[in-house]
């Protein structure tokens, strides 16, 4: 039963990143690759503040989001200038360099060593050292990000992203400055995504940077497109079943190491498919 | 508004139905000849999958052995074995399995560091006891109150490597070129101390990431800073081109490297430009006596590095068990108070009060026609 | 000053083993227009076919060079047909190419994983070492001086290809304008995928050569291509002389990187010039 309150945990980190990616990807047409980066930086600040400062932990967490806030709008404001293609290719360049960053600035990251020995958060002296109670946390992210994002679709700033998707060009000329819409929904998704790296930190209680790679960015991208772009719901299922997938794989009592070799060819293969017959995804609303 | 009461309600259906079958948990019924069983974390799959191999099959034969003596008290000894991949989140979830699906009080891992502080938190907060038989990064010593290993510390490998250079080979002026990993940057940060302090110079220090296998550029700047030796760091996928790369550039001073060359694959790939390298290893006192028994169980009698204290840590954890049974807790006190002779990797075993082992005994090998050899 | 030398040899042996993948991603992104990020396992599959015939077949290397250069031709061409041809039939955007590029990567990368593992291979036995060459100080092996003047004649063959051949004014009348080239009575798909078989066989050839030299690993797949791209938009993106010169710029920045900062530095310079020409010439150095 343990068992099932793990699998239940990272199910709910994986869908919080899943829906903050999608609210990028889903609502501006642009794939970002370096959603990873943002989740490591939410779980390294959140780390760090909580066993350095001794800060409490949902302090740190606030912190993290609002350090990939920053993050995020340097980077964005630099992205911003890229189309599509050329988009993915600067969003896989400054993952690669924060990647760097963590792996080389041994004083404050840790290293290649990371950081270990994270306390789980503790508020006003509830503690959710036990993976119940954590899951139960994660549940009630989860469920407030979902809210988040529904609600942000909902507003005439959410109407306006889908504008500027279907046809940016249009709605440009009727003077919105669609270049600042696109960096406010970048930030957004990568402060959710940090909000994931934190609860990520608190979870596994140990970080280091091979969880920040291109292999993760590119796992959040097929719970995308399997679930749906731009729809908050298809986040959720694509995640569902690519976690399923990991589940079913470790089940069928391969050797982990091709296990995990086979998801990465599902994955791949799930990618293709999806592009020739669903390429909006099983309920999503948007095509690439 | 009614759509998102709707998900509420399930939410809380569904983690009410967890907490009652969670509750429901049959509690382990202990009989008197049900196996004890204990936890193996070590990298069985990937880059170092020769190290977790090859402890895993001498943990194989000691289980053997110590069942075949009569178990633990007549209870047969059992191991879990989880592969920790050499990194931290695989080792905790593997950690995580153990302690909370299979309940073992102890845990013999991990191999790498990684693995170990990893793991680490989750055993001090559910009291689990560890006993790594391989970290030797220098944060396991302060991993926490339950973690144990009987494998030394980096701060030996490179302290013993500076002496070893200045007193016994008589070079003042060495090249440090390491990978950047804990392991690279640990050690290699001991020696500059070390061999500083002995009055040696460092002229030159260069180093590389981990998947780099171009090192052209660095070996260029260490041929020109004219090292007596080159203290050469590094794992096998890095060594290769880089021993290769440097024969090339006719870089034709003695090679010094870690207990990551006690690989095989090494000195098998780069033929005759490995003759006369020399790299430091944790001896292990009676390695040979491991050796023959696991060239009857595996065909070769190839021990590499961590093998025997993972040997021993399962005839130091049966004996402990013998006495205390297998309260996690009195584990962990007994440890403390172990003094444990006649191991295969040492002739006694103690540990201090941060649970690292107690001294550490290194030898030098020198690989001559494709083998490695402790040196004369 | 013999430092100096080495470190220009050095250079410029690195620049060459980038050109390849450079090169033949540049000449199929002149006509496919999309990042095809799938070259990085037929870049790989050279070295793994080479490996795969001298050491399991135990056949003699220049066999095992033209079965590497003929599989690696192959693939690519499946992948093209597989693939991307019908995805392009379809009308489909570059970000669903791309996407199912990411997809076959991802799933190529892994299934190499489990063929080979996912340890580091040499191409050759330490018994056949090759020779060194010393010219003063500075060395250079036999396989060095055979990648950097292959780079070099690939490069002036495909000038004189696409400038005098037939073959290479089709190619570049696609590039210019599919549909016109299609009207003009031009056999686009045939001739798109011989360009494909052309380019593959190249990447091919550059992974048998780094390999040579290098030795392979999966990882290094990801890696190389993104640096191919980044060579080829420094070149100016779809120029393939220009991808020629971009990776020598590269190599050189790397090398010079490593010299006065350190090794740790190697790939952040690498990423840094991806970020810094998509901000600041994405159109490249050489004029269009």
């Amino acid at each position: 039963m343990s068992y099932l309150i793990n699998l239940a945990s990272i199910f709910a980190i994986y869908a919080i990143l899943a829906i903050s990616m999608n609210s990028i990807t889903g609502y501006t047409g642009l794939v970002t690759l370096a959603h990873a980066a943002f989740y490591g930086i939410g779980a390294y600040t959140t780390a760090l503040l909580l066993i350095h400062g001794g800060v409490n932990f949902f302090v740190a967490m606030l912190a993290g989001i609002f350090l990939a806030g920053v993050v995020a709008l340097l980077i964005g404001s630099v992205m911003s200038k890229f189309r599509g293609d050329y988009y993915i290719l600067g969003s896989i360049g400054f993952l690669y360099i924060i990647n760097s960053i963590m792996k080389n600035w041994d004083s404050v990251t840790g290293g290649p060593l990371g950081v270990a020995g994270i306390t789980r958060p503790a508020l006003f002296g509830v503690s959710f050292a036990e993976n119940l109670p954590f899951l139960l946390l994660c549940l009630t992210l989860l469920i407030l990000v979902y809210w988040l994002a529904k609600w942000i679709v909902s507003t005439p700033f959410g109407r306006v992203l889908k504008a500027i998707r279907e046809d940016e060009e249009a709605i440009a000329v009727f003077g919105y400055r669609t270049k600042h819409f696109k960096l406010l929904i970048f930030m957004i998704g990568c402060g959710m995504a940090a909000l994931a790296g934190g609860l990520f930190a608190g979870y596994i209680r140990y970080i280091d940077p091979s969880t920040f790679t291109i292999v993760d960015s590119v796992f959040m991208l097929a719970c995308i497109i399997v679930g749906g772009l731009a729809n908050v719901r298809g986040a959720i299922l694509g995640t569902a079943i690519l976690v399923m997938i990991i589940e079913f794989s470790r089940l069928i009592g391969l050797p982990a190491d091709v296990a995990a070799q086979l998801r990465e060819v599902i994955y791949g293969v799930l990618l293709i498919v999806m592009m020739f017959w669903r390429p909006q995804g099983l309920i999503g609303e948007y095509k690439l | 508004m009614g759509k998102k009461i709707g998900w509420a309600v399930v939410i809380i259906i569904v983690v009410v139905l967890i907490v009652i079958l969670s509750g429901s948990k049959n509690q382990e019924g202990a009989t008197d000849k049900s196996p004890i069983t204990i936890g193996f974390v070590g990298p069985l799959n990937g880059d170092l999958a020769n190290l977790g191999l090859n402890a895993k099959s001498a943990v194989e034969i000691a289980v053997d052995e110590v069942n075949g003596a009569g178990g633990i008290n007549g209870r047969p000894l059992q191991v879990i074995y989880e592969d920790g991949k050499c990194n931290g989140a695989d080792a905790s979830q593997a950690g995580n399995k153990l302690i909370n699906v299979d309940h073992v009080p102890v845990i013999l891992g991990g191999a790498c560091s990684g693995e170990t502080l990893a793991i680490a938190p989750i055993a001090e907060q559910t009291k689990t006891t560890m006993l790594s038989y391989c970290s030797s990064a220098p944060k396991v010593t302060e991993a926490g109150d339950y973690i144990f290993r009987d494998y030394p510390s980096d701060t030996y490998q490179g302290s013993y490597g500076a002496k070893f250079v200045k007193e016994q080979l008589g070079k003042t002026k060495v090249a440090i070129l390491n990978v950047k990993t804990d392991w690279g940057d640990g050690i290699a940060g001991v020696f500059k101390k070390s061999f500083t302090e002995m009055g040696g110079t460092i002229v030159a220090e260069e180093s590389f990431e981990q998947t780099s296998h171009d090192l052209r550029a660095q070996l260029a700047k260490i041929k020109a800073a004219k090292p007596e030796l080159v203290y050469f760091l590094s794992y096998t996928d890095a060594s290769i081109p880089g021993l290769k790369q440097a024969a090339d550039m006719k870089l034709n001073v003695p090679m010094l490297g870690g207990d990551a060359w006690d690989d095989p694959k090494i000195w098998a790939d780069v033929g005759t430009i490995g003759e006369g390298a020399m790299y430091t290893v944790v001896s292990a006192a009676h390695g040979d006596t491991l050796g023959a028994k696991l060239k009857a169980k595996t065909g070769s009698e190839e021990v590499i590095a961590c093998t025997p204290g993972a040997y021993d840590g399962i005839y130091i954890l049966a004996d402990i068990m013998k006495k205390v049974g297998t309260d996690s807790t009195a584990i962990k006190n007994a440890l403390y108070q172990t003094n444990y002779k006649g191991g295969v990797s040492s002739d006694e075993i103690k540990f201090d009060i941060n649970g690292d082992v107690v001294g550490a005994n290194y030898v030098v090998k020198v690989v001559k026609a494709g083998m490695a050899a402790p040196m004369e | 000053m013999a430092l100096v030398l080495q470190l220009v040899v050095a250079a410029l042996i690195t620049g060459a083993q980038y050109s390849f993948l450079a090169m033949a991603f540049s000449l199929q992104y002149s006509v496919l227009k999309f990042f095809n990020l799938s070259l990085a396992p037929v870049f790989m599959s050279g070295a793994y076919i080479f490996i795969a015939v001298t050491r399991f077949l135990k056949m003699p290397a220049l066999i095992g060079f033209c079965a590497g250069i003929i599989g690696a031709a192959l693939l690519g061409w499946l992948l093209h047909i597989c693939i991307y041809e019908p995805l392009r039939k379809r009308g489909s955007s570059n970000m669903t190419l791309l996407v199912g590029a990411i997809g076959a990567m991802t799933a190529l990368q892994a299934f190499t994983i489990i063929g080979f593992g996912s340890e580091y291979q040499s191409l050759q036995p330490a018994t056949s070492q090759w020779h060194v060459f010393e010219f003063g100080s500075i060395t250079i092996t036999s396989v060095q001086i055979v990648t950097i003047a292959v780079s070099i004649l690939i490069f002036l063959s495909l000038m004189l290809i696409s400038r005098k051949t037939l073959f290479g004014k089709a190619t570049r009348a696609i590039a210019d304008d599919e549909e016109v080239a299609k009207i003009m009575g031009l056999n686009t798909n045939k001739h798109l995928n011989k360009v494909v078989l052309l380019s593959s066989a190249l990447a091919g050839l550059g992974g048998i050569l780094v390999g040579l030299d290098l030795g392979m690993s999966p990882g290094y797949g990801l890696t190389s291509i993104i640096l191919a791209i980044t060579a080829a938009l420094i070149g100016g993106m779809g120029i393939t002389s220009g991808a020629f010169l971009g990776a020598f710029f590269l190599s050189f920045a790397e090398t010079a990187g490593v010299g006065f900062l350190g090794g740790e530095w190697k790939a952040i310079i690498g990423f840094s010039m991806l970020i810094l020409f998509l901000i600041f010439k994405p159109q490249g150095i050489l004029k269009q």
